[in-house]
This record gives C-alpha cells, structure tokens and sequence, in this order.
C-alpha cells in the first residue's frame, strides 16, 4: 500500500473557492427559476421544482460514478488517496440521493397524486441508495482498514451497475417518470436557471467530496500509524 | 379550465427549502467533522 498522498490536500484553497462559486450560481438561479422562468404549459409554477430536482439527480450519478472510478483506481494502485475519495464521494451521492427522493416526491404529490409509486425509475433510484448507504455501513462495522478498503471497493463497483440502470430506466421500461430533462428537451428559457443551478450543485457537490476525502484521508492517516511507543 | 395543473406554491417553495436545508446542514457537519480532525491532528 502506498502512503498517504497529502491528505487529500494538494489545492487546499480550491474547495472553499468552490463552495462560494456554488452558492452564488444557486442563488443565481433558484432566483431566475423562482422568479423569471414563465411557469410550463401543463405543470404551471410546480415545474419551477425541475430546476434544483434535475441537477441534483445529475450530480448524485455524477458522485456516484466517481465512486466507481475511485474504487477502481484503488484496486489498481493500491493507494489510500483513492479509498478516501471512494468514502467522500458515496457519503455525499448518498446525501444528493436522499434529497432527490424527498424533491421527486414533492413534484410527485402534484403531478401524479401519489408521493411515491413503485415506478421503474424510483425504484432503481432507491436500490442505488440503499446499496451505497449499506456500503456506508460496512466501512463503519469494519476495523480493518485494508479489509474495509477491498470490501467497499469492490462492494462499489457491484453497486454501481446500477447507475447506468437509473440512467436508462425511463427508456428501457414503460415508466410513469418522464424522459431524462436535459437544454435539448426543454425550452430554451428553463435553460439559464436550470444550467445555474447544474453548476451550483456541481461547484458543492465536488467542494465537499474534496472536503469529506480530506476528514477520511486524517483518519486513515491515525489509524495506519504506528502505536505509540513503536520507534519508525 | 386550460389543462394546466392550478396553484402548486407550496410544493415549490417545499423542494427549494428542502434541498437548502439539506445542502446547508451537510455542509456544515462536513465543516465541523473537518476542524474536528485538523484538531485532532495537531494534537
């Protein structure tokens, strides 16, 4: 195993300078969203919730896959810096995953009169959380820190399959979620609230992965030292 | 009647304050947990 590659702290400035970046964008565009956009066709003023639901499930696949990723490069290089990242990049997937549930499930209410419906999508989208938080779990139940990388990396890269599965969902089966929203599928003036805001949660999302790897990397760093006593 | 779904507010103000209350008491557990360890580093 190689050592600690600065604590994950190579751009120490970058993360704040990102979570500043982050709030002004979300700010910017929850006020054009809210106060700007012109309410849509059907939906009326609750499509406004699109603007922070779309990026947010965005940026949950988009941690959840750089999990994947981590989880691969530290079964390859055996490098502690890759397992603290896996840690902070499932730890906030599984924050933006919480929170796309509760936003899908307020739209829902509206729109389909249901709060939740065992719907392709939804139902994908809970394994997927469930499975990462469950990963969450066994790195707090194991003590061994090699044991506990290998078993949450691999335990990653079987989880993340269902990803792409989320991804595609609403295409592969007769789903009651609409299509993936994206600038193609929506009119031209949703585009500036819903880009602000994709880049807001983008600018935290990767400000608090560098955060939450930097906390993991510190404890790694005291649990692989040596006990007291023992001379280097 | 025009087809469009009427009133929806509180939805919307619902899921806007959700997901900043959500973000923001991440962001500070996130915050403190870092200091914590820093601390705990030093000592």
């Amino acid at each position: 195993m190689k050592t600690l590659h600065a604590d994950n702290n190579r751009f120490p400035r970058l993360p704040w300078i990102l979570l500043v970046l982050g709030v002004i964008c979300l700010a910017i565009g929850t006020y054009i969203g809210l106060f700007v956009a012109p309410p849509e066709m059907l939906m009326g003023q609750v499509q406004r919730i699109m603007y922070v639901h779309v990026p947010t499930a965005w940026n949950a696949l988009l941690a959840l896959t750089f999990a994947f990723v981590c989880a691969v490069m530290f079964l390859f290089r055996s490098d502690w810096k890759w397992d603290a990242r896996m840690e902070a990049s499932i730890e906030v997937g599984v924050v933006l995953g919480f929170l796309l549930c509760c936003q899908g499930s307020i739209w829902a209410k509206p729109t389909w009169g249901v709060w939740w419906d065992w719907d392709p999508r939804l139902t994908t989208t809970a394994v997927l959380i469930f499975a990462f938080l469950g990963i969450l779990a066994l790195r707090k139940f194991v003590e061994d820190p090699v044991r506990r990388a290998i078993w949450s990396a691999v335990a990653t890269i079987i989880a993340s399959v269902d990803v792409p599965i989320v991804y595609y969902s609403v295409r592969w089966w007769n789903s009651l979620h609409q299509l993936q929203s994206s600038p193609s599928t929506v009119s031209r003036q949703f585009w500036l609230p819903l880009r602000m805001n994709a880049f807001g949660i983008l600018f935290l999302m990767t400000a608090f992965i560098m955060l939450r790897a930097r906390i993991a990397s510190m404890r790694l760093k005291h649990e692989l030292a040596p006990p007291p006593g023992v001379a280097s | 009647m025009n087809g469009m779904i009427p009133g929806g507010w509180n939805f919307v103000v619902a899921a806007y304050s959700l997901t900043a209350i959500v973000l923001t008491i991440y962001g500070v557990s996130v915050i403190v947990r870092l200091r914590n360890e820093v601390r705990r580093n030093d000592e």
